[in-house]
């Protein structure tokens, strides 16, 4: 795909269900990347929609400010030619007094949005413009301007209906492309 | 004078020539030495129950001055910056440059606790203090800083390191710029996270620092207030610079490795020396 068709649609990326509840992964399935860009590529990362499906309202209490990412991040991302490598980084690590979190009512019938943490588009996005793999090596020219990546997402919640506390761990795993505008040749 | 004529050599020649880069006579006692530290930290310094197994690699050059008793080991560890969402060299490289000097103050005034004690054989043992200093160059630096001035946002941005040589700084990130410098700056030396947030077991997760010839030292993590990021884990961190954040507490292992690196230099040079971290 040339970067001049590159459009980046909004659709469900993953979707996973509960008893009286769904969930899904909303963001773009294509990132479209301008290397001489200044907009983030964290404008775009995914946000965990959860919808009520049940007949009475339910609670749910999630991390949130800087660990947000306890409840909704990506936690493997890979190449999808090579999914066996997968981005590792150290980042720094929570006080206590870091901790928080959020609680909120969903209507039955409603959905809440919530977003985690958006580092993963970063990495992405650092890579593609690069031009590198997951595993430190140069993309190959094929991929150097229009590659795939494997994004395992994590979400990671307590829900309350009536209650009776449950605890939603969700493994769901999705796919983004990403497209680099070649600035080489231009 | 002795008024006689020399006699020519006889015998056979020595079987072996003396060996070594320093052709086997080692350094004199305050001889100075350097070398090119490139060291993955994972395994070399220190192994993890718990953490990635992603490289750290530390890269600097050491210096060593001795005197009969004393001296110094001067670690030098350069940084090139780049820029990106809207970061610019003429803003942003005199923070960073700042922040970067600040965050290796911090590590010398932590290793003034502490020194490199060398015993070279026929030498006084000798206690050599620890410096550290910084140089930000064009490029080709020891590690790269990708300045990100993009705007704060909800939730807020931590600064990382991957690989031990690469940092993605955020100017507006969360927390602290000096201290996250100079945790993120310990990454670079190889060093690894004292906290582990998805332990699947609910007993203790361990780290070990590698001595030179001090004995080698593990430290079980304690449990932590910090929630579990997965599902039935376990939080455990230690209260140092590498495990809560804004804690400036450093400890002997955090230098060990400086030990390793002038043992291995001076091995280099021809010298099997003992070498610790040590009280001065």
């Amino acid at each position: 795909m040339m970067f001049k068709d590159c459009q980046m649609d909004i659709v469900t990326l993953a979707s996973a269900a509960g008893t009286g509840y769904r969930l899904a992964i909303e963001g773009t399935q294509t990132l479209c990347l301008d290397p001489e860009g200044a907009v983030s590529e964290t404008t775009h990362a995914a946000v965990l929609l959860i919808m009520n499906d049940g007949p009475t309202p339910v609670q749910i209490t999630h991390r949130d400010g800087p660990i947000a990412g306890f409840s909704f991040r990506a936690n493997q991302i890979a190449d999808a030619l090579d999914p066996r490598e997968t981005i590792g980084f150290h980042t720094g690590p929570l006080s206590a007094d870091m901790v928080k979190n959020t609680t909120a009512t969903i209507a039955p019938g409603a959905t809440y949005r919530f977003r985690g943490d958006p580092r993963y588009m970063i990495q992405i996005g650092s890579l593609a413009k690069r031009g590198m793999m997951v595993d430190g090596s140069v993309a190959p020219p094929d991929q150097r301007f229009d590659r795939t990546f494997r994004i395992s997402f994590y979400a990671f919640f307590d829900l309350v209906r009536d209650g009776v506390k449950t605890e939603v761990s969700e493994t769901l795993p999705a796919m983004l492309r990403v497209v680099v505008r070649d600035v080489s040749h231009e | 004078m002795c008024g006689c004529t020399p006699e020519p050599p006889t015998g056979p020649v020595p079987a072996n020539p003396p060996g070594g880069s320093a052709a086997g006579t080692g350094l004199c006692c305050a001889c100075p030495a350097n070398g090119t530290v490139s060291t993955n930290g994972v395994g070399t310094y220190f192994t993890t129950t718990y953490g990635s197994t992603a490289p750290l690699v530390n890269k600097c050059h050491i210096a060593i001055q001795r005197t009969e008793t004393g001296g110094s080991v001067t670690i030098k560890k350069t940084f090139s910056l780049t820029y990106s969402m809207t970061a610019t060299e003429a803003v942003h490289k005199p923070i960073i440059t700042a922040a970067i000097s600040s965050a290796l103050s911090a590590w010398q005034s932590a290793a003034a606790t502490y020194r490199i004690i060398i015993a070279q054989p026929g030498c006084s043992e000798q206690k050599l203090n620890i410096l550290y200093t910084s140089a930000v160059i064009a490029t080709g630096g020891d590690v790269v800083v990708d300045v990100d001035n993009r705007p704060a946002e909800v939730p807020g941005l931590r600064s990382v390191v991957d690989g031990g040589t690469a940092m993605h700084f955020y100017i507006n990130g969360d927390g602290d710029t000096t201290w996250t410098m100079t945790h993120e700056t310990g990454h670079t030396f190889g060093l690894e996270d004292e906290y582990a947030y998805s332990h699947a077991s609910t007993t203790a997760p361990t780290f070990t620092y590698k001595g030179a010839d001090n004995p080698d030292k593990t430290v079980t993590l304690s449990p932590s207030t910090i929630p579990p990021e997965t599902a039935g884990a376990h939080s455990f961190e230690n209260a140092t610079i590498m495990g809560v954040a804004g804690n400036n507490t450093y400890h002997d292992y955090h230098f060990y490795w400086i030990a390793i690196e002038v043992k291995k230099i001076l091995l280099a040079a021809g010298v099997n020396a003992v070498v610790k971290v040590g009280l001065p």
